[in-house]
């Protein structure tokens, strides 16, 4: 399953494909800036720079980050929101990286998206019926209109929400119960793989406790189903995922399974992020070693030579500004790119 | 520690077109100087709203302070107008704010030096240049590298992390006997955050300033906050030490806020439903709806007032405090 | 148990066999709100709107049942009856033809309506196409749309309109042009911009990623939520196009004599301002109160469907 196994032969990159329902491999994502009245290429926001992961069907994969880091573009860009500026994303054993975005309608009924912002996320003009129905509309899943109705009823009711308000529109709805629409129409076309763009980040606590426990309950009815949770909360990945990968600036630092990263953080930015991430637990709290990192997160504009996270690390030294580690296998299915990330 | 503030009866309604929201309602709490005070409850549950009726900043209409007082050394904050000297004597050099979105409170067409030398300036009687010099060590009290440069800096030239860095500058300019953040790291990314608390922390601690710390997130008060008040629906639930409150909750509420936070192998126990809305509410617990502990009483007793069990710690559960024999 | 619980709809779900059906615990939801009652009691809120709107329901009134009110035929010419003052026969005295003043104020109104609405909805439909091509069409296209539209509002509308007006000549379908031409920039600036902050929106994305066509998307997300601002700047700029049409009349270039135009009128009457000042001051006085109507009711309609005024009135 490492980078270097998926990318070497061409047997074993066939297997990949079958076996997973997302391959990625060396994504890269460049923004241009244009500048003046010509709009000449002034640079490039390196977004993504060279990531690569799988996710099995089923699996949950935890996306974990700052903003800038880039989790946002590479949940997009599984979504082919974006074109990729090289490297390949397979979806369900079919290459999708250049795909015209005609062809990839089809596609598209098999992935679906939950955004954070529950408000901006749905229509205010169309009744939470409809919202809910939508892909069933455009992938024509029902055949007649009784069978959309009762489907639509069903999806309410799977979420929690009471089907009797099918037809109100979604100001009568509170965040929390937004997020479930968003859900439902996410579930509606039945995908092998969700994008959860930090799906409760916007909520209050008790909501989030809520949506997590529905997000695993449908996973629970399919198990087939999987899901990249794009989040900043470590609490909440380490609840929902199965594994677990951290960005920085584009590029991943580490990678484990979920309690291998909690129980054996190596890189240093994802110790520096754990330490951050207050527990609720005051008695836990007074133990804990706590890390505050210096300075603020680089911009991916002019990302800092080397190992870009080196002008915070408190380990970094001369090699660290000079070369970039790659990511290398400590055992276990955990790897971290660091040049003296201490193994256990 | 002498008590600082002491609020009683607090209450604040706010007239929308589907009737009067009673966004807080009959709260009761006390702040020692020096001491930090953490306020936790989700979204509408009155934790800023009364904060800001305190400060008599919440806007109105629609909103007014119905009830209550608001002891501050020896004055009621609240029979001020809201616009009187007083009040603005007050405001920034006895109480400042700090609140979660910088860019709102700064004003982003004049200097981060002409601000903060203007709260010098208007509070202390003091001269430009003096205010100045003030205002640079302030900044760099706070981390903020070249203070003396930065100060003719504009607000949109500093980094989210960097602009909450002056507010909490601004608000320790005149040292101040209360800090209330409002949600005041919400926005900023996490190591950012951490960062920020840290500082926030120091600087109350090194000039013994009480902080109200307004925050849905737990985690944070259990770091920080010597003791908490738990709000929902308007009122305070439950009072008491972060310790007392995690080892034995006396409100099933507070129960659940504590176990819905996700923990490694374990299955989510989240409260189910959503907080009821503040319109007409009927006297009874507003918790009832969701609670795992209901009893048939609970439906139709009127809901206790916050009352004291042990010392220092009270709750406003019916069923506890009968257990205890206080009802 | 009581009261709270009963509230509360429950409903038993069918479970695959085998196992124990589940209940569902839903929220109670809240009594449906009525829209239109809601749009009602916003727009009437203020009383300067309810007193634009009298204003252009009498107006509205005239202009429909204008055969039927005026007391005279607007064009019936009586030289030796020419300029009266007013009398019981001629409320508003006559005009140097000896024409009805009032009568021609009442057809007047039917003429200031038809240019007005007309000029709105021609201006705003040009002005709507080119705006959501420029929204969609790629990049070469916006920027040719924008930047003419930029070119065409550098220029002054009075001047456009002029010209148009003397080119297509004194009809009302000319003047009808002359005044869209000068108007339908703003609508293209507008309808554009709407676009793209809609298409900022997540559920845009969220279609997108579900496989929605782009022109589903347009028609089904876009549109619908591109339509509220446009109709408020249309009920707005209603007034300024009579104005307009008002303003070319007078300097000769609108409606010609004979018709009742209340720009062309107040123009006639303005070498009698003297002795006879209801002449030039009463058509002018109809058209204020239109314009101030028209104003207010877009100020009301632009209130009562802004989302942000939700639940916020007392």
């Amino acid at each position: 399953m490492s980078e270097k196994g998926l990318a070497s032969s061409s047997a074993a990159t066939v297997a990949a494909r079958m076996e997973n329902n997302i391959v990625v491999q060396n994504l890269k994502m460049h923004f241009p800036i244009r500048r003046g009245l010509l709009r000449f290429k002034a640079g490039a926001v390196k977004a993504v720079d060279d990531v690569s992961f799988v996710i099995k069907p089923g699996e949950t994969l935890g996306l974990v980050g700052e903003s800038g880091c880039g989790k946002t573009t590479v949940g997009r860009c599984i979504l082919r929101m974006y074109e990729p500026t090289s490297g390949s994303i397979v979806f369900d054993g079919k290459d999708i990286t250049h795909e015209s975005q005609s062809r990839l309608r089809s596609v598209r009924r098999n992935m679906a998206i939950i955004f954070q912002d529950p408000y901006s996320s749905i229509d205010p003009r169309m009744s939470a019926g409809s919202v809910v129905g939508e892909p069933l509309v455009i992938h024509n899943l029902t055949k007649s209109r009784q069978e959309y109705k009762d489907k639509v009823e069903e999806l309410f009711v799977m979420t929690g929400l009471n089907p009797d308000m099918t037809d109100r529109y979604p100001h009568e709805f509170s965040g929390g119960q937004r997020q479930r629409m968003s859900i439902a129409r996410a579930l509606a076309g039945d995908p092998s793989l969700i994008v959860c763009d930090e799906p409760i980040s916007a909520l209050d606590v008790s909501m989030q406790a809520q949506i997590l426990n529905l997000l695993q309950d449908m996973k629970e009815r399919n198990k087939k189903m999987s899901y990249l949770f794009i989040s900043h909360d470590l609490l909440a990945v380490q609840y929902i995922s199965d594994r677990v990968v951290v960005m920085y600036l584009g590029r991943i630092v580490e990678t484990a399974p979920s309690l291998e990263i909690f129980a054996n953080t190596l890189h240093p930015y994802s110790q520096a992020l754990l330490s951050a991430q207050p527990m609720p637990d005051p008695v836990a709290e007074e133990k804990r070693q706590r890390i505050v990192l210096e300075g603020d997160i680089p911009t991916p504009i002019n990302p800092p030579s080397g190992c870009s996270f080196h002008p915070r690390c408190s380990r970094a030294n001369k090699e660290c500004s000079e070369s970039t580690p790659t990511l290398r296998d400590v055992g276990g299915g955990h790897y971290v790119a660091c040049h003296y990330a201490i193994t256990a | 520690m002498e008590r600082l503030l002491t609020v009683s009866g607090l209450s604040t309604e706010f007239r929308t077109e589907r009737g009067v929201v009673k966004a807080v309602n009959n709260v009761s709490y006390h702040i020692d100087g020096g001491e930090i005070l953490g306020i936790v409850g989700e979204s509408g549950c009155g934790k800023s709203v009364s904060q800001l009726s305190l400060m008599q900043l919440v806007p109105s209409p629609p909103g007014r302070v119905v009830a209550g007082t608001a002891e501050f050394g020896g004055v009621d904050l609240l029979k001020y107008p809201r616009k009187s000297r007083e009040m603005c004597s007050i405001r920034g050099r006895e109480i400042s704010m700090i609140f979660q979105e910088p860019m709102t409170s700064l004003n982003p067409a004049i200097s981060i030096g002409s601000q903060m030398s203007e709260v010098l300036i208007t509070h202390l009687d003091i001269g430009k240049s003096e205010a100045l010099e003030r205002s640079a060590d302030m900044l760099s009290q706070v981390g903020i590298p070249d203070a003396t440069k930065r100060l003719k800096d504009y607000p949109h030239q500093f980094s989210g992390g960097m602009r909450q860095r002056v507010m909490v500058a601004m608000a320790m300019l005149c040292t101040p006997k209360l800090i209330i953040a409002d949600e005041a790291t919400t926005a900023l990314d996490a190591t950012i955050q951490a960062q920020l608390l840290e500082l926030l922390y120091k600087m109350v601690s090194e000039y013994k300033v009480a902080l109200a710390m307004v925050t849905h997130n737990l985690g944070v008060v259990a770091r920080y906050a010597q003791r908490i008040n738990v709000m929902y629906a308007g009122r305070v639930v439950e009072t008491g030490t972060v310790k007392e409150i995690w080892a034995n909750p006396l409100h099933p509420y507070t129960e659940g806020l504590i176990s819905c936070v996700p923990k490694l192998g374990e299955k989510l126990e989240a409260i189910r439903g959503m907080p009821p809305s503040l319109i007409d509410r009927p006297p009874t617990c507003p918790f009832l709806a969701r609670c795992k502990y209901r009893q048939d009483p609970c439906y139709s007793e009127p809901v206790a007032d916050l009352t004291y069990i042990d010392k220092g710690h009270a709750t406003a559960c019916n069923i506890k405090l009968k257990e205890a024999g206080l009802l | 148990m009581a009261t709270e619980m009963t509230n509360n709809p429950k409903r038993a779900v069918n479970a695959p066999p085998g196992e124990e059906a589940f209940e569902v615990l839903f929220e109670e939801p809240l009594p449906p709100v009525n829209e239109f009652k809601r749009f009602m009691k916003v727009f009437l809120h203020r009383k300067v709107v309810v007193v634009g709107l009298v204003f252009v329901i009498i107006i509205l009134v005239a202009g429909l049942f204008s055969y039927q009110i005026a007391p005279h035929d607007p064009f019936q010419i009586n030289l030796l009856n020419n300029l009266q003052p007013p009398s019981s026969e001629f409320l508003l005295g006559t005009d140097d033809l000896g024409r009805c003043l009032l009568s021609r104020i009442i057809h007047g109104a039917r003429l200031a309506l038809i240019t007005g609405v007309s000029t709105v909805f021609i201006s705003s439909a040009i002005g709507s196409v080119l705006g959501l091509v420029a929204g969609f069409a790629g990049k070469v296209v916006e920027d040719l749309i924008m930047r003419l539209t930029d070119a065409w509002l550098s220029l002054p509308p009075l001047i456009i309109m002029m010209f148009v007006g003397v080119i297509l000549g004194r009809g009302v379908v000319g003047i009808v042009f002359a005044v869209a031409l000068g108007m339908f920039p703003g609508y293209i600036r507008l309808v554009y911009g709407q676009v793209m902050t809609v298409k900022q929106n997540d559920y845009i994305m969220a279609s997108l990623a579900m496989g929605d066509s782009k022109m589903r998307i347009i028609f089904r997300h876009i549109l619908p939520n591109c339509i509220t601002p446009l109709i408020v700047t249309m009920t707005m700029s209603l007034g300024g196009a009579v104005m307009a049409e008002a303003g070319l009349s007078f300097i000769g270039l609108g409606l010609a004599p004979p018709s009742p135009a209340w720009g062309t009128m107040t123009n006639d009457g303005y070498m009698h301002l003297a002795h006879l000042p209801l002449l030039s001051l009463a058509p002018s006085a109809a058209l204020v109160l239109l314009v101030f109507g028209f104003n207010m009711v877009g100020d009301g309609i632009r209130d009562a469907l802004d989302p942000k005024m939700r639940g916020t009135m007392e």
